[in-house]
């Protein structure tokens, strides 16, 4: 499926957003086209989940206007890194909560987790977990996908794999694909489009041009800055 | 050794029990899984405030406390949804506000204590053929809509971003359960007694949670337990005059501990 990239999916006018006092987004202006791979970077509490929450109906929009002309949206939140493994649910139970078991089956067999139906989910890897997500959005039909940090706590192999999936999806699916990221090194290599939001939006354009500008620059240099860091933090974890 | 099956009072409250243990699990498993345990303790608090008013207009007690509960559930919802307070703190109004009605229509009234003991700590003998009937009907309630509600409930309980995004209408779903639960906790009045309610709704599915089943094998593993402590727990009541409420708690706490340390 060749998607029609000039087709405006989402369209983001003009849209502040404050909790409270504290403003977190501030006059952002974004469209996102039919089968776009839109990699979201920058800062934490920089506005990257408020600006997904918005599009998304889950905060509501106060000032300026955001259009979604599509059918169905799905979302993969923060969710899986912070699963509850006591929950009594089955890989199976999991994909099928949105859907009917065709889909279900069908979107299980698309992410290759076929053989996992029948686990308890709380005996799931990251990586399997994750999929398992990507299983429930996808047995809805998406048209956009949206996912929020899907690769935090997954070891680096199954990250190779989740990307090549998400390069499936967006390839050979026509699945529009906006996924929120702290790796900016990878999701750079992996998304066409770059979306770098700092309370206002401070780049949008093409991934490659990104690494050359000047804040790609500084978000890669934050970035391996941030990621020296937390090294450090996850020796002192292990045991 | 005396036959308790020759004394309807003990038919009538075995029965009523038993349909409680069928009915509190399947509105529990959504409680502990969305962290709502609490609720069932402030709607127990609120439902003693519909049964003084019962008592006190001399109506159905079951059903004011039915009633107390469903309005103030649908209110705790809006409260909560208005972030005008913290969600804890919209149950901490109701439970201290309802307990605050409660006494003064107890001291309005001076005279129903024997009966209200019997409400508060819950007594098999309280159970009349009516309360089995209204207990049976909105049991019945109860199982269809969350049959009916099941999956999109499950989905909310799992994810509630995701649902929302699926379009799922999650306030109105979350409204109808709060008075499902509303509903479950005022039926449960006469058997385990208000101050009891919420081990009902929260322990055999506590114990069932042991056992790493997915969520329908859950909930009928939390059914038959349930059944037990309260066939158990009114059969070792009547022999050894001891109060049934308490007896049955005591004993699906007993069930979780065995099933816990094994």
């Amino acid at each position: 499926m060749i998607p029609d990239h000039s087709k405006n999916v989402i369209e983001v006018k003009d849209v502040s957003f404050a909790y409270g006092e504290n403003l977190v987004l501030k006059d952002i202006n974004l469209n996102i086209h039919k089968g776009d791979y839109i990699g979201v970077v920058g800062p934490n509490g920089g506005g990257k989940t408020t600006l997904i929450k918005l599009i998304l109906n889950l905060l509501e929009v106060k000032k300026g206007y955001i259009n979604v002309d599509c059918k169905n949206l799905a979302y993969v939140g923060q969710k899986a890194s912070n699963i509850d493994s006591k929950f009594p649910i089955t890989v199976g139970e999991v994909v099928n909560l949105g859907t009917d078991k065709h889909l279900a089956q069908k979107a299980m067999g698309d992410v290759g987790i076929t053989d996992l139906k029948t686990r308890m989910i709380g005996t799931l890897s990251g990586g399997q977990l994750q999929k398992v997500f990507i299983a429930l959005a996808l047995a809805q039909k998406p048209e956009i996908l949206f996912l929020d940090e899907p690769t935090s706590g997954i070891d680096q192999a199954s990250q190779n794999d989740f990307y090549k999936l998400l390069k499936k999806l967006n390839q050979e699916m026509g699945i529009t694909l906006v996924i929120i990221s702290h790796d900016v090194d990878v999701i750079t290599k992996e998304a066409t489009e770059i979306a770098a939001i700092n309370q206002s939006l401070v780049f949008y354009g093409n991934a490659n041009e990104f690494v050359k500008e000047e804040h790609g620059i500084k978000f890669i240099a934050a970035h391996h800055h941030e990621e020296h860091h937390s090294t450090e933090i996850s020796h002192t974890h292990h045991d | 050794m005396i036959n308790l099956f020759q004394y309807d009072f003990v038919v009538r409250g075995l029965i009523a029990g038993i349909i409680i243990a069928i009915i509190a699990p399947i509105i529990g498993i959504f409680l502990v899984l969305r962290r709502y345990s609490l609720i069932a303790d402030t709607l127990s608090h609120v439902s003693l405030a519909g049964i003084a008013l019962g008592l006190l207009l001399n109506l159905n007690p079951l059903l004011t406390a039915i009633g107390a509960t469903t309005l103030s559930s649908i209110a705790i919802e809006k409260l909560r949804l208005s972030k005008k307070v913290y969600g804890e703190s919209a149950l901490a109004l109701f439970l201290s506000g309802s307990l605050a009605v409660a006494v003064i229509l107890i001291s309005i009234s001076h005279g129903f204590n024997s009966t209200l003991f019997n409400y508060l700590f819950g007594s098999i003998a309280t159970v009349t053929q009516n309360d089995i009937y209204t207990v049976l009907t909105l049991g019945i309630v109860v199982i269809i809509s969350v049959a009916i509600l099941y999956k999109k409930l499950l989905f909310i309980t799992f994810d509630e971003d995701a649902a929302k995004v699926d379009r799922i209408n999650v306030n109105l779903i979350n409204t109808i359960f709060i008075i499902l639960s509303a509903i479950t906790i005022s039926l449960a009045i006469p058997i385990i007694g208000i101050l009891l309610i919420s081990a009902l709704l929260i322990v055999p599915i506590l114990t069932a949670l042991q056992f790493k089943k997915s969520f329908i094998p859950t909930i009928l593993i939390a059914q038959a337990l349930s059944i037990f402590c309260v066939v158990a727990g009114v059969i070792v009541s009547f022999y050894f005059d001891l109060a049934p409420g308490g007896t049955i708690v005591l004993i699906n706490l007993i069930v979780f501990l065995i099933v816990s340390i094994f």
